[in-house]
C-alpha cells in the first residue's frame, strides 16, 4: 500500500505531510505530557520504541504461508505497536519505520511519505485504537466465558476487527489521493471496486497474524499489553451493545460522509478526477486545502488562480488541437537527442569509473 | 537466502555506496536534502501529457549519478518495490482515454497511453532521485539535515536509534528463517500453527532487549539528549551548486527543452 | 568499594539473592561464578542500583539510595553481556562520548579522553566506524572501550568472553589484566577467571557457597562439581571426559 511519488500530485502530497506533521506534533506532545504526569518517562520509553520499530520491520521480511492458498502474506504492524506501545508512540515508530523504508528499501517516495503515514500509521494506531482496540479490550463482552477466554476472544476480535477496518480506510485514502491528484483515469468507483476487496484480504490475514502474536504475548507476558485487564478488573465503561452502537455510527459517518461528497456533489468529483490536470500542477498552494478536490466552488477558484499564476505555457498536445503533429515531431527529435545525451554522459561516466578502478588496482 | 538476508545485504549495498568519495557525497546534506525534494515535486507537477517536457528531467539524474560515480542501473532493482503500484494505476488511462493526441507515422498514439508513459516516468525519475540522495548520504548526515530543519530531536534520535537494530533484528530473522526452514523443508512460509510464537518469540526478546538498553543508557547518565559527532565538512560550493541545479531544473519545467531542441533540426 | 550485607532479592516467588554478604576492596579482581540462574548478573543489577534489593548495599561508603544514584553510577562501568544492545549510537566515537557528557564532561574533552582510550586498548581504527558494521570481536573491544571512557573506578563485566573467537579472547584476557582499577568479572569461562582474577565468589542458589582466593577455588574439583561447574580446562589437562574416566 505504499504510494509511489508518481501517484500525488504535489499539492496533495503537501496537505497529506501538513496533516501527518500535525499528528506527529500531537503525540510527541501527547508523550511528553505522559512523562510530567509521571507515568512513564520517554527515555525509557524510547528504546522500547526503537527496537519495536526494528522489530516491525523485520517482522515483514517473515513470510507466512496462507493455508490451503499456496500464496504468503506478511504484517504491517500498525496494531501490533499500538497493543505494546500506546497509540502515540506506536505512531511515532510507525512514521519512522515508514520514513526507513521509504529511504533505504525505495518502497514509498520520499513526498508520499506523508500521504504514507496518514494511510497506514494514522489509521492504524489511533482508529485502530482509540475505536477499536480500547473499546474492545474494556468492554465486558464474552465475560460469562471466564476472564482468560474472554481476554483472549477480545484480542481476536479485536485484532482482526482492527485491521481490516484500517486497511480498508487506508485503502480508501490511497483511492481519494490519486483521484485528487488528477493521475488515473480510472473512475473513482471502479478503483475504490479494485482497491476495497484485495486490502479486505490482506487486513484479515493481517488481522489474522497480528491476533496470533498477541494472543501468544498475552499467554507468556501478559503485563506488556496495558489494555489487557488480568486481574479481573474490567472497567464497565463500555458494554458489547456500546462497543458495536460507536462501531456503526463510525462506519456511518465515514461512508455516509463520503458517499454524500461523492454522489452529491458531481462537480467536485468530477473535478477531482479529469478536470485539476492544471490545478493540481505547478505545486499551487494557495489552494483551500480544506475543499481541496470536493467543491466545485474550490475548483473554479482554483482554475482561476491558475490561470493567473500559470507559470507554464501548456504543452500538453491536446491543446494543439490543430495540428497536434507539429510540436510532437519536434518535441519527439528533441527527446530522442535528450537520450541520446544521457546514453553518452552514462557510457562517459562508465569509461572515468573503469579508468579510476584500474589506475587504483596498479 | 531469504528475504532478511536480502534486506540485510540491500542495507550494506547502501551503506558501502554512502561511504563512498564524490563531490556529490561532499555536498551539504541539508542541500542535497532540499534539492532532491524540490526536483520530486517539479517531477511530479509536469502536466500529465507532458510527455518530452518531462523527458528532459531525466538529464539531471543521469549527470548528478555520473558526478557522484554511482551506475545508473544500481537502483534498477529497486523499482520492483513501487512500480507495481504504479503501473496498475496507469494501465487503465489508456482504456479510459482513447482520444488520440499524435501520430507516429500513420500509428495513432492515444492520451490514455502518453499519461500512462509519463505517470511510470515520473514514478521512475522520484525513485532515482531519492535513490541518489540516500546514495550519497549517510543515515547521520539526512538527520542532522533534518535538525537543521528544526525536526523534533525525539524523531530523529528514535530514527538513528532504529536504524541502529534493524540490522540486529533483521539477522536474528535471517537466522529464525533458516532455523526454521531447516525443520520444515519444503515450506514455504511459516505455517499458520508458528504464526503468533515465532514472532511472539522475537516480540519478547525485543522487549528485554529494549530493557538493557535503557538500563546501559541509564548507567551512562542518560536523561534525554544524544550526542552525535560532527558530519564530514561541507564542500563549500555545494550551496550555489544546489541552486545552479535548481535553476535549471526550473527553467525545464518553463520551457519544453526537448521541443526546443528538436524544433531547431525539424 | 563494594559492600553487600545480607541482600536478598525476589522475583515474586522465586528467591534470587538469599542473604548474600560480601565485601570488595579497591583493586581487587573478583570473579563471579556459578551455574545458570545462581544469580551473578542479579548481584551486578544490585550493585548499580537496577533493582531494589532487601539488604544493605554500600559503594564506596555510599549508601545505595536514590539520591547517591547518579554517583554510584559514575564511580562504576558495567559492560553488557550483548554488546549490541550497549552499543546504541551509529558510530564508536559516538557511544564513547555518550556516558562522559552526560556525566558533565565537555564535548571536547568527552572526545579527547575516548580517543586516549582507544589509543590505549589499540582500537584506534575503530574510532569512526559504524557499530553496525564492526565484528562481534570488534563490538566487545568497543563496548569495554565505552566503558572506561568514563573512568570508572570498578569495572563490571557480564560474561565477557562469549562470542569471541580464540584469539579475540586472548586479547580480552591481555586487556583485561592490564587495567588496574577494580573489577567484577561474571563469566561460565573458568579458565578466563583463572587468568584474570585472584579472588572468587561462588554462588550457588542465591548463596554464596564459597569466597577465597582463586587458586584455592578454582583447584577444588569437589566443589566446583557440587556446584554444577568444571574445573578449568588448562587444570584438567587436556579434555574433560578423558580426565573423568582415568
Amino acid at each position: 500500500m505504499h504510494m509511489a511519488d508518481a501517484l500525488l500530485a504535489p499539492a496533495v502530497a503537501a496537505t497529506m505531510y501538513v496533516a501527518s506533521t500535525a499528528t506527529v506534533g500531537v503525540s510527541i506532545a501527547k508523550l511528553r505530557k505522559e512523562e510530567k504526569k509521571g507515568l512513564e518517562s520517554t527515555s525509557k520509553k524510547l528504546p522500547a520504541m526503537a527496537v519495536m520499530a526494528a522489530l516491525v520491520f523485520a517482522g515483514q521480511m517473515i513470510n507466512y504461508t496462507i493455508p490451503g492458498t499456496g500464496s504468503s502474506g506478511h504484517m504491517c504492524g500498525g496494531m501490533m505497536l499500538t497493543g505494546v506501545l500506546g497509540p502515540w508512540a506506536g505512531f511515532l515508530s510507525m512514521v519512522v519505520i515508514l520514513a526507513i523504508q521509504c529511504l533505504f528499501f525505495a518502497d514509498g517516495g520520499l513526498m508520499a511519505l506523508g500521504a504514507n503515514c496518514w494511510n497506514m500509521a494514522f489509521y492504524g494506531c489511533f482508529v485502530g485504537y482509540f475505536l477499536i482496540y480500547r473499546p474492545i479490550m474494556q468492554s465486558n463482552m464474552f465475560s460469562s466465558k471466564g476472564i482468560n477466554a474472554a481476554n483472549r476472544l477480545k484480542i481476536v476480535l479485536a485484532s482482526i476487527l482492527g485491521c481490516v477496518i484500517t486497511l480498508q480506510l487506508g485503502a480508501f485514502s490511497v483511492v481519494l489521493e490519486t483521484t485528487a491528484s488528477g493521475i488515473t483515469e480510472l473512475p473513482f468507483g471502479a478503483f475504490c471496486a479494485l482497491m476495497q476487496p484485495i486490502h479486505l484480504a490482506i487486513g484479515l490475514i493481517e488481522g489474522i497474524i497480528t491476533s496470533a502474536v498477541l494472543l501468544f504475548v498475552y499467554e507468556t507476558r501478559p503485563e506488556l499489553l496495558k489494555d489487557v485487564k488480568t486481574d479481573g478488573e474490567v472497567k464497565n465503561k463500555c458494554s458489547l451493545k456500546t462497543t458495536i452502537v460507536i462501531l456503526a455510527v463510525v462506519v456511518a459517518v465515514v461512508g455516509g460522509g463520503l458517499s454524500l461528497i461523492a454522489s452529491g456533489n458531481p462537480d467536485g468529483l468530477e473535478w477531482a478526477l479529469f478536470g485539476n490536470e492544471d490545478a493540481g500542477y505547478n505545486a499551487n498552494m494557495s489552494l483551500d486545502e480544506d475543499n481541496f478536490g470536493v467543491s466545485s466552488s474550490a475548483a473554479d477558484k482554483a482554475e482561476q488562480i491558475q490561470e493567473k499564476t500559470a507559470f507554464l505555457p501548456d504543452y500538453a498536445f491536446a491543446s494543439d488541437g490543430d495540428n497536434p503533429a507539429g510540436t510532437t515531431v519536434s518535441g519527439i527529435v528533441g527527446s530522442a537527442m535528450v537520450a541520446g545525451v544521457a546514453v553518452l554522459v552514462c557510457l562517459a561516466g562508465g569509461f572515468f569509473r573503469k579508468k579510476k578502478a584500474t589506475s587504483e588496482k596498479k | 537466502m531469504n528475504k532478511a538476508e536480502k534486506a540485510c545485504e540491500e542495507l550494506r549495498a547502501m551503506d558501502e555506496l554512502a561511504a563512498m568519495d564524490s563531490p556529490v557525497h561532499g555536498m551539504d546534506p541539508l542541500s542535497k536534502l532540499l534539492l532532491t525534494v524540490f526536483y520530486i515535486f517539479v517531477t511530479v507537477s509536469f502536466n500529465k501529457y507532458d510527455i518530452t517536457g518531462l523527458f528532459f528531467m531525466i538529464l539531471f539524474l543521469v549527470v548528478a549519478y555520473q558526478i557522484a560515480g554511482i551506475a545508473v542501473h544500481t537502483c534498477f532493482h529497486k523499482l520492483r518495490i513501487v512500480m507495481p503500484l504504479v503501473c496498475a494505476v496507469g494501465l487503465f488511462n489508456p482504456i479510459f482515454d482513447k482520444e488520440i493526441m499524435a501520430y507516429i507515422g500513420s500509428v495513432g498514439i492515444s492520451g490514455g497511453v502518453i499519461s500512462m508513459l509519463t505517470l511510470m516516468m515520473k514514478g521512475i525519475f522520484c525513485l532515482m532521485a531519492s535513490f541518489l540522495l540516500v546514495a550519497t548520504t549517510s543515515i547521520e548526515d539526512i538527520c542532522r539535515a533534518l535538525r537543521k530543519l528544526h525536526f523534533p530531536k525525539m524523531i530523529t534520535s528514535l530514527l538513528l536509534l532504529t536504524f541502529r537494530y534493524i540490522s540486529v533484528l533483521l539477522e536474528e530473522v535471517a537466522i529464525m528463517t533458516e532455523a526454521y526452514h531447516l525443520r520444515a523443508p519444503g515450506q514455504k512460509g511459516i505455517h499458520i500453527s508458528a504464526w503468533g510464537s515465532f514472532l511472539g518469540q522475537l516480540l519478547l526478546r525485543s522487549m528485554d532487549r529494549a530493557e538493557a538498553l535503557y538500563e546501559s543508557m541509564e548507567l551512562r547518565g542518560f536523561y534525554g539528549e544524544f550526542y552525535y559527532v560532527k558530519g564530514r565538512k561541507a564542500n563549500s560550493l555545494s550551496w550555489p551548486a544546489a541552486f545552479v541545479y535548481a535553476a535549471l531544473i526550473m527553467l525545464t519545467r518553463l520551457y519544453n527543452i526537448s521541443d526546443l531542441l528538436g524544433s531547431l533540426f525539424v | 568499594m563494594i559492600k553487600f550485607e545480607n541482600v536478598s532479592f525476589s522475583y515474586g516467588e522465586h528467591v534470587v539473592l538469599d542473604g548474600v554478604s560480601f565485601e570488595i576492596k579497591a583493586g581487587e579482581q573478583v570473579g563471579l561464578i556459578g551455574a545458570n540462574g545462581a544469580g551473578k548478573s542479579t548481584i551486578m543489577k544490585a550493585a548499580l542500583g537496577l533493582i531494589n534489593c532487601d539488604g544493605e548495599i554500600t559503594i564506596d561508603g555510599m549508601a545505595m539510595e536514590r539520591e547517591n544514584l547518579s554517583s554510584i553510577r559514575q564511580k562504576l562501568g558495567y559492560v553488557l553481556q550483548d554488546s549490541d544492545n550497549q552499543m546504541f549510537m551509529p558510530t564508536v566515537l559516538e557511544d564513547m562520548i555518550f556516558g562522559p557528557i552526560n556525566y558533565g564532561m565537555s564535548r571536547k574533552d568527552a572526545e579527547s579522553v575516548a580517543e586516549e582510550t582507544l589509543k590505549q586498548l589499540d582500537l584506534e581504527y575503530l574510532k569512526n566506524r559504524h557499530n553496525h558494521k564492526i565484528s562481534g570481536g570488534e563490538k566487545r573491544m568497543a563496548a569495554i572501550a565505552t566503558i572506561l571512557a568514563m573512568k570508572p573506578e570498578a569495572v563490571l563485566m557480564d560474561e565477557p568472553s562469549t562470542a569471541l573467537d580464540p584469539q579475540n579472547r586472548r586479547t580480552l584476557i591481555n586487556t583485561l589484566n592490564e587495567l588496574t582499577v577494580t573489577k567484577i568479572i561474571a563469566s561460565h569461562d573458568l579458565d578466563l577467571i583463572l587468568d584474570t582474577c585472584d579472588r572468587v565468589l561462588l554462588l550457588s542458589d542465591g548463596k554464596i557457597a564459597a569466597d577465597g582466593p582463586a587458586n584455592d577455588i578454582l583447584y577444588d574439583r569437589t566443589l566446583l562439581e557440587g556446584n554444577h561447574l568444571e574445573l578449568p580446562l588448562c587444570l584438567a589437562g587436556g579434555t574433560y571426559k578423558r580426565l573423568k574416566t582415568v
